[in-house]
């Protein structure tokens, strides 16, 4: 074989590689959506708490991260993007839990069937759940600690005084997504040209 | 008399330049619309267009097509043939890259 074959066929195979660890990579930014629901959720305790028509402010608020959410991800496609298959067992794993906090927080408020202790204990847990299954999926020991920021939440929210677990919600909002997401965000752009 | 070892012959659909640069990211990300293959690999909507058709008619690569809002995306898959293709094209390449040693 001529040298100038053998170097054709060298470049094909770093091509390849190339290109399977480009497919491979990640290249796509979540720390927002921790950000947006860790906020989102905040504003809405403050709205009721502190400001004129406290009982829209949790369906205003929430309709809005829905909105945002849904705006930022379609733009997303729009620009064009590639899934793959761990992507695609994480946007699971998150689609699942969101329905069901959906169901459960719609569920309470519409039913009153549910005590606010009890939801907090299934709404933290959930939070942990799928913390916790993405950090196993992608092998990221990071987010295993926010998991366990909920575990601890769900834990505490058996515990503390019931005048208490507004604000073990809000500590744990602040620290699991708000405090996680703004981490994760910081570190996405620092990467960005990586 | 020396035998000549015999050297795999590489398969052309997989050996042109962008269609192996396609079936590779294919082959790392689950699925990927045409823009996002577009940008890897630095090529023109024409160029890309004609190889992802080459790749498609060898059932190398699979395309849905679908809505994202109101304009039309194609999603393109590595298929189980396309993935074995590669898969042997990398295996005739190191064994051509080692006879050559």
């Amino acid at each position: 074989m001529e040298e100038s074959d053998r170097s054709e066929l060298l470049t094909r195979l770093r091509l390849i590689e190339e290109m399977m660890s480009e497919g491979r990579r990640t290249t796509q930014r979540w720390g927002w959506m921790f950000l947006l629901w860790g906020l989102g959720p905040l504003a809405a305790m403050f709205w009721e708490d502190r400001l004129a028509y406290p009982a829209l402010a949790w369906p205003v608020v929430m309709a809005a991260c829905v909105i945002v959410n849904g705006a930022v991800l379609r733009a997303r496609r729009r620009r064009g993007e590639a899934r793959t298959a761990v992507m695609h067992a994480v946007g699971a794993v998150w689609g699942s839990a969101g329905a069901a906090v959906l169901l459960l927080a719609l569920g309470a408020a519409w039913s009153g069937a549910l005590d606010f202790r009890a939801l907090c204990v299934a709404l933290f847990a959930l939070a942990a759940v799928a913390h916790s299954a993405t950090s196993a999926i992608l092998r990221w020991t990071p987010q295993f600690l926010a998991a366990l920021i909920w575990w601890a939440a769900g834990l505490a929210a058996f515990l503390v005084p019931a005048a208490d677990l507004h604000l073990l919600t809000a500590a744990a909002l602040l620290f699991g997504n708000v405090a996680f997401g703004a981490w994760l965000t910081h570190r996405e752009w620092s990467r960005r040209d990586e | 008399m020396s035998e000549t070892p015999l050297l795999p012959e590489l398969d052309p659909v997989v050996h042109g330049q962008l269609r192996l640069a396609v079936l590779s990211l294919l082959s790392g990300a689950d699925q990927a619309d045409f823009k996002w293959l577009r940008d890897r690999t630095g090529s023109t909507d024409g160029n890309l267009g004609a190889n992802l058709a080459k790749l498609e008619e060898a059932k190398y690569i699979a395309v849905t097509k679908k809505f994202i809002g109101k304009k039309p995306a194609s999603i393109y898959r590595l298929t189980p043939a396309g993935r074995k293709a590669l898969a042997t094209y990398v295996a005739s390449l190191r064994k051509l890259l080692g006879a050559a040693l």
